[in-house]
């Protein structure tokens, strides 16, 4: 019982990041409907700017982070201006899109994996690596700052979208684009502003994951891919199903080390995903699927 | 020097018949798929498996490589098909990494990392083909008919089928054509093809590990298909032709090999990204009429 405990603790720790991840590429993906791989290019970057804040600027530690986050916000923002708003005036279709993000992912990781070495590059993170048990259960401080963030970085998104004029245009624009421009919302800057913030909400994942096991260049890919399995197990559109979908993607990854041996984990929670898009395309709590009209 | 040109051949075949199947997907059907590299494995590792478990040939090998790929893309296509574009890429991605896992995890089967070592050379009528030049027409004659079974699919009924599911798919349904069945039946098609040049791989260098089939081997492939334009049979030819030249190239440039590989890949990368602003139907590519 004690193991199960363990594994559900690493389980929703895990879980946690990727319902960060989750949420971040899930507002964009809602909003935009650009399957924005290059997400896993500012989470991984994000971890980066914060290294390099710590560590030659001489930052303290949550300076180097809140200067990270924002950097990485900036860098979601430019991706959509430079990259995708440039494609899309020229008469750019989907699929195009996409090949432009995958590339710049490409492009990205590897001049980080040149520029820092592919190997883990570790943060001093001090009091945060200390354990810490909770009955059973064995964690570290960190990890328990990972599941607060978690639910306050999925809080303050659900109050701004709710509460805010922006975050009422972002929702509008998500719901019912053409609506939204008819009654005056400039699309392309809800773009930009969904953008910043999906990276805003994702990067503290990447920096997070970095804390606790190193900054390395090519975990973004598995991250966005497996955020979109949680986006799409979640619904499409939906945020608290984003949410719930990074949760389970966690929960199963880790539960399923007890019957199974830990190197099957990443196959595992891939099958589950379809078997479940088998028997329940729409998600948890999706409205309807949105991809098909390209 | 011969021999040298006669192996960049070979691998200009072997990599023709890998772009020419993944572009009856990204081409001609408009659904993008990251598992062409585990696909390509699966041709590989089951073409040795039954050359070394149960003594059987070239031949037949690849004809289990083509049933075996064409289940593994059906087993993903199915569910994800059924429902929209978007959905494939990740179950795709999926595939891939189950795929590999499989590879390398499953060792009574695949030997882990070690890989396979010692799967023989193939044979036609008991002359067995060994010297690169005989390997150079074997895979240019593969890759020949890779080109005229696309040819045929693709000028035929069901190809002119594919091209109004990719640009329209909408319209498509509502003249009466069964959408998801077309596409299931092209996704196995194209895993069926590419599985063969799996198993050429596998029976020409004669030793296969995982690392020849990760994630990254299949963005290779797509930037095959993408740079030499997605929009005729032709171009994954040329992109074949012009990719695997480039890093020969590189060679001659003493840079050290940890910095070259991922040197190649942000070459890729900044390949997909400028092609996509100057010329996103690619070097042999017609300009298609603008999109709605």
């Amino acid at each position: 019982v004690d193991l199960i405990l363990q594994l559900l603790a690493t389980g929703i720790v895990v879980g946690s990041l990727y319902a960060l991840c989750a949420v971040g590429w899930g507002i964009i993906y809602g909003t935009t409907l650009h399957f924005h791989v290059a997400h896993g290019a500012v989470f991984t970057v994000a971890a980066y700017y914060a290294y390099v804040g710590q560590k030659h600027l001489g930052l303290p530690l949550a300076v180097a982070v809140v200067l990270a986050i924002l950097a990485a916000a900036l860098s979601g923002l430019l991706i959509d201006r430079l990259l995708y708003q440039p494609l899309e005036r020229r008469g750019a279709v989907r699929t195009t899109l996409f090949i432009s993000s995958l590339g710049l992912l490409i492009l990205v990781e590897n001049a980080l994996a040149i520029v820092f070495t592919p190997d883990p590059l570790r943060m001093d993170i001090g009091v945060l690596q200390q354990p810490l048990q909770i009955g059973p259960v064995f964690v570290t401080y960190l990890h328990v700052l990972t599941v607060v963030l978690a639910l306050a970085g999925y809080g303050a998104l659900v109050l701004f979208l709710k509460r805010t004029r922006w975050g009422q245009a972002i929702r509008a624009a998500s719901s019912a684009p053409e609506m939204a421009r008819t009654v005056g919302i400039d699309l392309g800057r809800v773009h930009l502003l969904t953008y910043a913030i999906g990276s805003a909400i994702s990067a503290p994942a990447g920096i997070l994951v970095a804390m606790d096991v190193g900054a390395e260049p090519y975990r973004g890919t598995t991250f966005v891919l497996l955020a979109s399995v949680g986006v799409i197990m979640g619904g499409i559109g939906s945020i608290p199903g984003a949410l719930l979908g990074g949760l389970f993607l966690g929960l199963i990854e880790n539960l399923g080390v007890w019957q199974i041996p830990s190197e099957w984990q990443s196959a595992l929670s891939f099958g589950v995903f379809l078997i479940f898009i088998l028997v329940r395309p729409r998600g948890f709590f999706g409205r309807k699927i949105r991809t098909a009209e390209i | 020097v011969a021999a040298y040109v006669a192996h960049y051949l070979v691998m200009v075949g072997i990599y023709s018949i890998l772009a020419l199947s993944l572009n009856l997907l990204v081409g001609y059907s408009g659904i993008f798929s990251l598992a062409h590299a585990a696909i390509y494995g699966i041709g590989a590792y089951a073409s040795a498996l039954v050359a070394l478990k149960l003594g059987l040939g070239f031949w037949g090998g690849l004809v289990i490589a083509a049933v075996v790929g064409a289940f593994a893309a059906a087993l993903v296509a199915i569910p994800s098909l059924r429902t929209a574009g978007d959905y494939y890429v990740v179950a795709s991605f999926g595939l891939q990494v189950v795929v590999l896992t499989v590879f390398m995890n499953w060792t009574d089967l695949t030997n882990g990392h070690a890989g396979l070592p010692g799967i023989p050379r193939p044979t036609l009528f008991g002359w067995v083909i060994d010297t690169p030049f005989e390997y150079v027409a074997l895979a240019a004659g593969l890759a020949a008919v890779t080109y005229l079974v696309c040819r045929r699919l693709t000028s035929s009924a069901f190809g002119r089928v594919l091209q109004a599911i990719r640009d329209d798919e909408i319209a498509a349904q509502a003249i009466g054509k069964n959408v998801v069945l077309v596409k299931i039946v092209v996704a196995t098609m194209s895993s069926a093809l590419g599985a063969l040049a799996g198993s050429l791989y596998a029976h020409y260098i004669t030793y296969i590990n995982p690392s020849s089939f990760t994630l990254h081997e299949s963005i290779f492939i797509t930037t095959l298909v993408i740079l030499g334009g997605t929009e005729r049979l032709a171009g994954p030819l040329v992109g074949a032709f012009i990719l695997l030249a480039i890093p020969e190239a590189l060679k001659f440039l003493a840079i050290p090999d940890a910095v070259a590989a991922p040197a190649r890949q942000i070459l890729y990368g900044g390949l997909l990204v400028l092609f996509m602003f100057v010329r996103p139907e690619g070097i042999l590519g017609r300009a298609r009429p603008a999109p709605r």
